[in-house]
């Protein structure tokens, strides 16, 4: 397990001013966040631009030591021996970074293989194997500049692979990827922790793929943890409502209005067209679907249609964020 | 850390001959060749084909086309070295695998070994090619003391990987290469004693170009090539320049360390 303790990074930036002195200022981009990730689950990082998602991943993947704070990773101390950790890490980006663009798939593969302590021969064989795996075998002697962008984001998932590490870093992993692309990355990702048991971190601000991937939801505003949870719970703890949509037949509109009133729903909108009644209301998380349909049951009604739309995690993001600012 | 070594020369290798096939062996080539024309013309139909007493005094003897074979010998090598180290890292930067790069545990020292020894293999054709010319027009370049001229070489190899440290940092620091390798390049191609003698230096740019390894070695290497005097005939010599070599890669090695941090931090911020 990962498990971050008090995580603080401040970082010194430097303002000039024309015709004077250049200013310093400090600035807190990670303020005391704590978090932990299993082996075998998905866990996302959500937050608006400059929340401080890229900062704690350079963290937790070595690449940035906190200012303060601790990282454990299956009991090595990451901050004060980072050369043990980075063998069971690795990282992906979105956009096209970290490949040798001039070599070919494979190669990129074996270089880092290499980089990463694998002999010639063995180096050679898990290029291959990685690159079977994100369907580029028969790209595998191209350059990798001849690539599209989704043959390269591939290809920096199996670069993320190539030390076989039990923690993944995802940042922004399908950015700028035609959807059938982002859907493959997307089962390969589901795969990685499923099958292969790998603790993944995910930051993306396509919030339909941290839904469908995510087990569990840290929200970062300005370097803290404002709310964590599994999407269910943030949904609860939004105070965003679900919204129910009955079509009903048999029924009188006034005597309707007057039941659900009752039951204490909000947005209440009734409508009649051709001898059936269409009901509109919206109600919190917890509201017990049951006192619905004892309604419908009092009122004599039969159903034809009943349909309920959660809030969109994007709908849960932007509430829990603008509660918070 | 051999392992890393060969990766970084295989990759090098891979890079450069899809890149640039034959233009980096032979611009490294015509960069050695035509300077060496220049003074091989100067010598024999400026100045009649002879040196005056100062150059005597200076360099310790008369053979002035030996002196500048092994000077621009060896400015080929060291320029070598300093700008592909120099500029490895910046370059992972501005291409963005340098993230790629940290994230393995691929020792620094090992990486930018690996940079050094490719770059001394790409310039073991246009060296050779050199010496041959110089040997074609007259320069007397035989080897005196073998011994001691592969002690300088091992000493150049330490003194210029540790000016290459050095200038890694810096161009990492400042985010820039041009100016850098430019002024640089140009600085000790005049500064380092190459086509001349840096007694005829004035004495402040004499004392800063003797603080360089570069200067300190050719100077070795000379007297040990050309005239025959090693270790034995100028300990003193040796050992301070020996020490110079050492204090560059130790402060290189320091140096990088510190900056690699700020670099990651600067990126991602």
């Amino acid at each position: 397990m990962i498990e971050a303790t008090q995580l603080v990074r401040r970082f010194v930036v430097k303002k000039s001013r024309q015709f004077r002195s250049v200013v310093q200022e400090e600035i807190t981009a990670v303020d005391g966040v704590n978090l932990n990730i299993e082996r075998g689950e998905i866990v996302a990082l959500l937050g608006m631009n400059g929340a401080g998602k890229t900062t704690t991943i350079k963290m937790l993947s070595t690449l940035l030591k906190p200012t303060s704070g601790t990282i454990a990773m299956d009991g090595i101390d990451v901050v004060s021996q980072p050369s043990l950790a980075r063998p069971l890490i690795n990282m992906v980006a979105g956009g096209e970074k970290m490949l040798y663009w001039r070599l070919t798939g494979k190669e990129n593969l074996v270089y880092f293989a290499r980089l990463y302590g694998y002999g010639g021969h063995e180096a050679a064989q898990r290029a291959i194997k990685l690159l079977g795996m994100v369907g580029l075998s028969e790209a595998a002697d191209l350059a990798v500049e001849r690539y599209s962008k989704g043959m390269k984001q591939r290809l920096q998932v199996a670069r993320g692979l190539i030390n076989d590490p039990r923690y993944l870093f995802l940042d922004e992993p399908t950015l700028g990827l035609d959807a059938p692309i982002a859907r493959e990355i997307r089962n390969l990702v589901r795969e990685l922790a499923r099958e292969h048991n790998r603790g993944i971190l995910l930051t993306s601000h396509y919030m339909a793929e941290v839904e469908e991937l995510s087990d569990r939801i840290y929200l970062l505003h300005r370097g803290r943890i404002i709310q964590q949870g599994k999407p269910e719970q943030l949904r609860v703890l939004s105070g965003e409502q679900v919204k129910y949509n009955l079509t009903l037949s048999g029924v009188n509109a006034a005597n309707l209005d007057n039941c659900f009133r009752d039951l204490g729903v909000n947005g209440l909108k009734v409508t009649q067209a051709e001898g059936t009644t269409h009901v509109e209301f919206n109600a919190p998380q917890e509201f017990p679907q049951e006192h619905i349909f004892r309604a419908v049951t009092a009122l004599d009604a039969d159903i034809v249609d009943f349909r309920t739309l959660e809030p969109s995690l994007e709908d849960v993001v932007v509430a829990l964020v603008g509660e918070t600012a | 850390m051999w392992s890393t070594i060969l990766s970084v020369i295989w990759q090098r290798f891979n890079v450069s001959r899809r890149a640039y096939p034959w233009s980096e062996i032979g611009g490294n080539l015509l960069a050695a060749v035509v300077p060496f024309l220049a003074g091989w013309i100067l010598l024999r139909f400026v100045f009649g084909g002879r040196v005056d007493n100062s150059f005597t005094q200076e360099s310790g003897g008369t053979n002035y086309l030996g002196f500048l074979a092994i000077g621009l010998a060896t400015y080929m090598n060291m320029t070598g070295v300093l700008l592909a180290v120099g500029r490895s890292l910046i370059t992972e930067q501005r291409e963005g695998t340098l993230d790629a790069l940290f994230l393995t545990p691929v020792s620094r020292i090992g990486y930018t070994l690996g940079y050094t020894f490719y770059q001394l293999l790409l310039q073991v054709p246009p060296t050779i090619a050199l010496f041959v010319i110089a040997w074609l027009s007259g320069a007397q370049i035989q080897v005196l003391a073998p011994g001691a001229v592969l002690v300088n070489l091992v000493m150049a190899v330490i003194g210029f990987y540790g000016m290459s440290l050095v200038l890694a940092s810096v161009m990492l620091a400042i985010r820039e290469t041009f100016i850098t390798q430019n002024t640089l390049t140009t600085a000790l191609y005049v500064f380092s004693g190459i086509l001349f003698p840096v007694g005829y230096l004035p004495k402040p740019l004499r004392f800063l170009s003797e603080g360089l390894p570069s200067t300190r070695i050719l100077h070795l290497l000379r007297n040990a090539w050309l005239y025959g005097l090693g270790p034995r005939d100028l300990p003193a010599d040796y050992a301070l320049t020996a020490m110079v070599a050492l204090g560059f890669l130790l402060l290189g090695i320091w140096l990088l360390r510190h900056v690699e941090r700020l670099a990651l931090a600067d990126m991602t911020w």
